[in-house]
């Protein structure tokens, strides 16, 4: 069995008598996309930390392709890559001296590597412009090439997202799937969009700083949350007699175990339907049921 | 190292503001100096040749100590600012040491000073040579530019060790204020050594500054002190030399050049010994 990239085993952190971390099992594996959910508070950015040796933790151990952490720092850290929640750029130098000076802080980054992951990221025209002059989505996108140019083989990222608009959030989330085909990347993220954890090979859940749910994004959304079918219908008190229900409520929103359950309903009651909609269940929905608290942003 | 200094450099000079402000911090005492202090100078050393080129180059000594400490504080401020925005996280992150992140801080700092430090130099010179006629030999503009790199040396790890200590962005400006005001007292730019109480010039002593102000009158008023002073005995020159801080007393006898050069460069490498200790202390409560 191949070794996982990262794994970390009864992870905690207390700052005084404040445990924010408890506990913490994580399992990442080579070229996954690990996605770690929690509301504000939760614990996200100090397990982040920890994962990538900037904070030391409390108790438990963590381990990189095999190696211990604290005692194989140097090894570990030129594994590492970070983009951090706020953008941590010099904005008064163009791109490229921000991305030179990054290269500089490590020994033998080829100049070629910097025009490779100018490329990979889409910079060329943005290059001479300096950082403060460009918008959110392509500072984030500098954040990111300053955060490969070490060909690390982890890369996290502390909500990338947050404050984009749609078009650029996808547009990155297209980039760094790109990434992790062409740089063989294993992706370890956490957000406040939910649905970017839909893409997810492993879902973390932590409240709390507790971990209280862990699998993939589909197993997660059949495990927590249902299938509905909801109906619009001129007589609601007709399709209520056909299946047995004694309540009409508006929009009829019927729980089914899956898309054939669905089908043999939509069958009985077809002559009255006048539309329906099927609707899966959402990462968002897994949230509520375990946390019991909506995530804002 | 190199890479943290060059960027170091970059950002202070890509932001010409700062570079206005810095140089404007000094170049107000200069105007203050010929809207209010010349006169009183003039009518007080009245009695002695060429007095008024006397103070142009006691008054541009002072000067020259205070834009360096104002300088090599504001380049090391960079320090701080990247410990408050998470940068400095970063930058463990990657193959550099924390140690040689600070060096790098430290010697663009020492680059900031010396540059700083010639530009009020240059402009000080030229407006008094313009003005009252001041002329400096060679030698001594040489010996000068000696003085302002150790001077730049020592104010940047003064600074290195106080903002070392300081992780906190908002203590930054104020802290900045009372480095600017409190350098021009301890350097007597505005008021001679001499005219202070017996514990006002022991507390001179323990700032580095006053030593870099002494050497730089010691070389600035070399051969102005032979034209001015000339016709005193030896022991009304000492007492001049006291009272206007050209070499200060320790155990009863002015400071010479060496001698000042000498307490500068153990100043530095004490105040880099502290901030190599305030580093070891930081990693180990990591």
């Amino acid at each position: 069995m191949q070794t996982p990239r990262l794994t970390a085993k009864n992870l905690s952190k207390k700052y005084g008598t404040r445990e924010v971390v408890s506990q913490l099992n994580l399992s990442v594996e080579a070229g996954s996309f690990t996605a770690l959910l929690g509301t504000n508070g939760a614990g996200k950015s100090t397990t982040i930390g920890m994962l990538t040796t900037l904070v030391q933790p409390t108790s438990g151990e963590i381990y990189y392709d095999g190696l211990v952490s604290k005692e194989h720092l140097s090894q570990v850290r030129a594994k590492v890559g970070i983009v951090f929640q706020d953008s941590l750029l010099d904005g008064a130098l163009s791109v490229l001296d921000n991305l030179k000076i990054q290269a500089g802080l490590y020994k033998n980054i080829p100049k070629e590597r910097i025009d490779e992951v100018i490329k990979l990221t889409k910079l060329t025209d943005l290059c001479k412009q300096k950082v403060s002059h460009l918008s959110g989505g392509q500072r984030r996108r500098v954040d990111i090439a300053t955060s490969i140019l070490h060909r690390p083989d982890i890369l996290f990222l502390d909500e990338p997202t947050t404050g984009l608009d749609i078009q650029t959030r996808l547009a990155i989330w297209e980039m760094l799937e790109g990434m992790r085909q062409t740089e063989n990347l294993t992706i370890f993220l956490t957000t406040h969009y939910l649905d970017e954890a839909n893409f997810a090979d492993n879902v973390y859940i932590i409240d709390a700083g507790k971990l209280i749910a862990n699998g993939s994004a589909q197993a997660l959304i059949q495990m927590y949350t249902k299938e509905n079918l909801q109906i619009e219908a001129g007589q609601l008190s007709d399709i209520c007699r056909v299946l047995g229900l004694s309540e009409e409520k508006f929009p009829m929103i019927i729980p089914v175990a899956d898309a054939q359950a669905a089908i043999s309903i939509l069958n009985k009651i077809q002559p009255y339907v006048t539309t329906f909609t099927y609707q899966h269940g959402t990462m968002n929905e897994v949230f509520v049921a375990l946390t019991g608290k909506e995530m804002t942003s | 190292m190199i890479t943290i200094m060059k960027r170091n450099l970059k950002l202070y000079f890509s932001e010409r503001s700062t570079i206005c402000y810095s140089l404007l911090t000094s170049l107000i005492v200069l105007v203050l100096y010929f809207a209010f202090l010349k006169q009183n100078y003039i009518e007080s050393l009245k009695p002695f040749c060429e007095g008024i080129k006397f103070a142009d180059l006691w008054v541009l000594s002072g000067i020259l100590s205070v834009t360096g400490m104002t300088a090599c504080f504001h380049a090391i401020s960079q320090l701080v600012v990247d410990k408050s925005s998470g940068r400095m996280n970063a930058f463990r992150l990657t193959q550099t040491s924390t140690f040689a992140i600070y060096m790098g801080c430290f010697l663009s700092s020492v680059i900031i000073g010396i540059i700083m430090q010639l530009a009020v130099f240059g402009i000080g010179l030229g407006l008094f040579t313009q003005m009252d006629g001041v002329v400096m030999s060679l030698k001594g503009i040489v010996l000068a530019c000696g003085a302002l790199v150790l001077n730049s040396v020592v104010s940047s790890a003064l600074s290195l060790a106080i903002l070392s200590a300081i992780r906190n962005r908002s203590s930054l400006t104020s802290l900045g204020t009372l480095v600017g005001t409190l350098s021009g007292f301890l350097s007597g730019v505005y008021i001679p050594m001499g005219a202070l109480p017996e514990i006002g010039q022991t507390i001179m002593k323990c700032y580095p500054g006053a030593y870099s102000a002494s050497l730089f009158r010691q070389i600035l008023l070399d051969e102005q002190l032979k034209i001015t002073f000339g016709q005193v005995s030896k022991a009304t020159l000492t007492d001049y030399k006291a009272t206007f801080g050209i070499g200060l007393s320790l155990n009863g006898q002015l400071t010479t050049t060496v001698q000042d050069s000498l307490i500068l460069t153990i100043f530095s490498i004490g105040l880099l010994g502290v901030v190599a200790l305030i580093l070891k202390v930081r990693r180990s409560e990591n």
